[in-house]
C-alpha cells in the first residue's frame, strides 16, 4: 500500500461526489479545449483558404471590399456589378498580368435539386488558382453552355461526364432555366470551391442582362510590379475598389483575434467558477472526512501524509476529468462544427478544430497543475485537523 | 505485569474555552500505570474519560503538569516528536472502529505501517489475523463484516506497529454483549500473550471490572 494507491481508493469511498467533481472539471476542460482548438483551427483554416487563392488582388464594385471578397469566396449573393468596359481597363493597367472577370448567382440545379452557388468564369482563372485541377474537358469555347462542378457536388449529384444539367436562377422577379453540358469537374480543393457549378462567363453575359455581369475581377500582378502600387492605381477606375489578398487577410485576422479574445474572456470566467467549484468540493469533502483524517493521524499519519493524500486525490480528479473533458470535446467536435458554419456562413472549408497531440497534453498538464495548487489551502486545512477529532465522544 | 512504569502522569489539568465558560476537563490528574497492565478508565460522560485518553497518548497537550511515556519527558515535546512518540509507543482503537470501507481488512491492518514507513512480511500479517481470528476475512471490505468482526480488524491495526501500549476508547460501545464480551477476552488474551498495556475507557462497568485496575474518574478528578 503506497499513499497515491491510497489516495486512489479514498476516491470510491464517496461515488456521487467524486463523479460530480470529475463531471464539473471535464466540464471546464471540455470548454477551454474546444474554444482553444475551434479558435486556432478555424485561424489555419482561414488562412489555408487564402494562401491557395493564388490572387494578388480582388476587384470589386464600390462598397465594403472585405464583405464582397468573403461573398465572392463562399458563393454569396451580391448586387452590385461591374462592367466588361471596367473589365478591359484592368486588363489593360500595365502591371497586371491576369485580369479574370467572376460572375456569382444563386442557382438550383436539376437532377438533385441542388442549391448552389454559379459561378461564371473564364479559363484563365486556373492560372489564378493553382488548386484548380480539372478532371473531363475544357469549355469548347468561350461561351458554350457547358459546366464544371466542385468535387462535392459531383458526389452529391452523381452525374457523367456529357450529362445535362438544368441550371434554374431568379433574375429580378423573372425565373429562368436553362441547360448546360457537364464537360469536367474540379478535383477536391478544400474550399467552397469543391460545392460550386462554374460555367463561362460569357455564356451567363447571354442569360444576364448586361452590365450586371462581372461581380469581381481575380487580378495577378506581373512578376517584378507592385501589388500595392498597381491596387492603388486600378482604384482610380470609376466605381472600382482593389483589395489586396494580405489586406483581406489581415482584417479577417483582426476580426478573429477580436472575437478570440471575448471567447478568452468567457474562458477564464468559467476557469474561475471552475477553480472555486473544485476548492470547494475539496473543503467539504475534508470537513466531511475529519474524524477520518483525525484516525489517520491517530495511528501515525504525519502532516504530509495527509497533505500528499489528499493532492494525490485532487490530481487524479483532476487527471481522469481532463481527459472526460477532452475526450468529450474531441467526440462533439464535429457537431460544434456544424454549428459554427450554421452560425457562420462564410467559415472556411476544411477542418475547424485544430486538434494535435501536443495541445492534449498540455492542456492535461496545465489542468492537473492548476488543479494541485487550487488543492494546496484545503490541505493545510486537513493537515490542521487534529487527530483528538476522532476520540471525541464526550 | 512488571513493575516498570512505562506511563506517568503527575497533576495533570485540562482546561479549554467553551464559549464564555471555562471547562475544566481534568483537575490535577497523577496516575501511573506499569508496563504490561490492564487499565480501565470508568466514568459517566463528561467525567474527563477522554480528556485523559487524549493527554496520555500525546494527542493532546496538558494545561500544566508532567507526563512520562517510558521514562521520556514528553509533556513539552512538539507536533512533530509527539507524532514520532505516537507512533512508537501508541495503538488507538475506538468506539466507530474507523475502518476504510474502501479498504480490505488486509489493507485496513496495514495502514499504520504505510505511515510509519516499515513493512511486515506475509507471514507475520496472516499470524495477526489469525490471532483475531479472520485471516478468512482477509480479502472482505468492512461492510460485509459484523460490528464485532470490525472491532477486531481495528486492533488488529492497532497492534501492527507492535506498540507498548493499547489505548481503546469505548472500544465496545457500539457492540452487543457478546462480542463485547469477545472484545474484552482478546484484549486479556493480548495482555497476557504479548505484554501489552491496555488502557481502556468504558461505561460498562462489568467489562471494567475483569481489568487489572479500575480508575473511576468524576468531573476531573480521580474517585478513590
Amino acid at each position: 500500500m503506497t499513499i497515491s494507491r491510497f489516495a486512489y481508493r479514498s476516491l470510491f469511498i464517496r461515488k456521487i461526489r467524486t463523479i460530480l467533481t470529475i463531471v464539473g472539471v471535464a466540464i471546464v476542460v471540455a470548454v477551454f479545449f474546444t474554444v482553444y482548438t475551434f479558435s486556432t483551427g478555424y485561424k489555419q483554416a482561414l488562412q489555408n483558404e487564402y494562401s491557395s487563392f493564388g490572387i494578388n488582388i480582388l476587384a470589386v464594385p464600390k462598397g465594403c471590399p472585405y464583405e464582397a471578397t468573403s461573398l465572392l469566396m463562399h458563393g454569396g449573393k451580391m448586387d452590385k456589378s461591374m462592367s466588361f468596359e471596367q473589365l478591359e481597363e484592368i486588363q489593360k493597367h500595365p502591371g497586371v498580368d491576369i485580369a479574370s472577370p467572376i460572375h456569382i448567382h444563386h442557382a438550383k440545379l436539376e437532377p438533385g435539386n441542388y442549391e448552389t452557388a454559379m459561378y461564371g468564369i473564364e479559363e484563365t482563372m486556373f492560372s489564378l488558382k493553382s488548386e484548380w485541377k480539372l478532371e473531363g474537358a475544357h469549355f469548347s469555347s468561350v461561351d458554350a453552355p457547358e459546366a464544371y462542378l466542385g468535387s462535392q457536388a459531383m458526389k452529391r449529384l452523381h452525374l457523367r461526364y456529357g450529362d445535362t444539367i438544368t441550371v434554374n436562377v431568379l433574375l429580378g422577379e423573372e425565373k429562368k432555366s436553362f441547360q448546360v453540358k457537364l464537360v469536367g469537374s474540379l478535383q477536391q480543393t478544400g474550399t467552397s470551391d469543391d460545392n460550386f457549378i462554374f460555367l463561362p462567363i460569357l455564356f451567363i453575359k447571354t442569360i444576364v442582362p448586361e452590365g450586371h455581369t462581372i461581380k469581381g475581377i481575380a487580378i495577378r500582378v506581373k512578376a517584378g510590379a507592385s501589388i500595392g502600387k498597381v491596387a492603388e492605381e486600378l482604384n482610380q477606375i470609376a466605381d472600382v475598389q482593389t483589395v489586396t489578398y494580405k489586406q483581406v487577410q489581415y482584417t479577417l485576422n483582426d476580426l478573429l483575434d477580436t472575437t478570440v479574445q471575448l471567447l478568452n474572456m468567457a474562458m477564464i470566467f468559467t476557469l474561475l467558477i471552475g477553480i472555486i467549484g473544485l476548492m470547494n468540493t475539496i473543503f467539504m469533502s475534508i470537513e466531511d472526512r475529519k474524524k477520518e483524517l483525525g484516525m489517520l493521524k491517530a495511528i501515525g499519519a504525519s502532516n504530509q501524509n495527509i497533505f500528499m493524500m489528499i493532492m494525490t486525490e485532487t490530481g487524479i480528479l483532476v487527471f481522469i476529468g481532463s481527459i472526460v473533458g477532452i475526450v468529450s470535446a474531441i467526440l462533439l467536435s464535429k457537431t460544434m462544427e456544424l454549428l459554427v458554419r450554421k452560425l457562420i456562413a462564410s467559415a472556411p472549408p476544411g477542418q475547424l478544430s485544430h486538434l494535435s497531440l501536443p495541445v492534449i497534453l498540455v492542456t492535461i498538464l496545465v489542468s492537473v497543475l492548476i488543479g494541485t495548487f487550487v488543492s494546496v489551502i484545503p490541505c493545510l486545512k486537513a493537515t490542521s485537523i487534529s487527530p483528538m477529532e476522532v476520540i471525541r465522544n464526550e | 505485569m512488571n513493575n516498570q512504569m512505562i506511563i506517568k502522569a503527575q497533576n495533570l489539568h485540562k482546561s479549554f474555552q467553551r464559549g464564555e465558560e471555562t471547562v475544566n476537563a481534568l483537575n490535577g490528574v497523577s496516575v501511573d500505570i506499569q508496563e504490561g497492565e490492564f487499565l480501565s478508565i470508568v466514568g459517566s460522560s463528561g467525567s474527563g474519560k477522554t480528556t485523559f485518553l487524549n493527554i496520555i497518548s500525546c494527542l493532546d497537550k496538558p494545561t500544566s503538569g508532567s507526563l512520562w511515556i517510558s521514562s521520556e519527558e514528553v509533556s513539552t515535546y512538539s507536533e512533530k516528536k509527539l507524532i514520532s512518540v505516537r507512533r512508537n509507543n501508541f495503538g488507538f482503537i475506538f468506539q466507530y472502529f474507523f475502518l476504510i470501507p474502501t479498504l480490505t481488512v488486509y489493507e485496513n491492518i496495514q495502514l499504520p505501517l504505510m505511515f510509519a514507513g516499515k513493512k511486515k512480511t506475509k507471514t507475520d500479517m496472516m499470524g495477526l489475523l489469525s490471532r483475531i481470528g479472520l485471516e478468512k476475512r482477509q480479502h472482505h471490505l468492512p461492510g460485509q463484516l459484523s460490528g464485532g468482526e470490525m472491532q477486531r480488524v481495528a486492533i488488529a491495526r492497532a497492534l501492527i506497529n507492535d506498540p507498548k501500549i493499547i489505548i481503546a476508547d469505548e472500544p465496545t460501545g457500539n457492540l452487543d454483549s457478546t462480542n463485547s464480551q469477545l472484545i474484552f477476552d482478546l484484549f486479556h488474551q493480548l495482555n497476557k500473550e504479548l505484554g501489552v498495556t491496555i488502557i481502556c475507557a468504558t461505561h460498562n462497568l462489568e467489562l471494567a471490572k475483569q481489568s487489572d485496575r479500575i480508575i473511576y474518574l468524576k468531573d476531573g478528578f480521580i474517585q478513590k
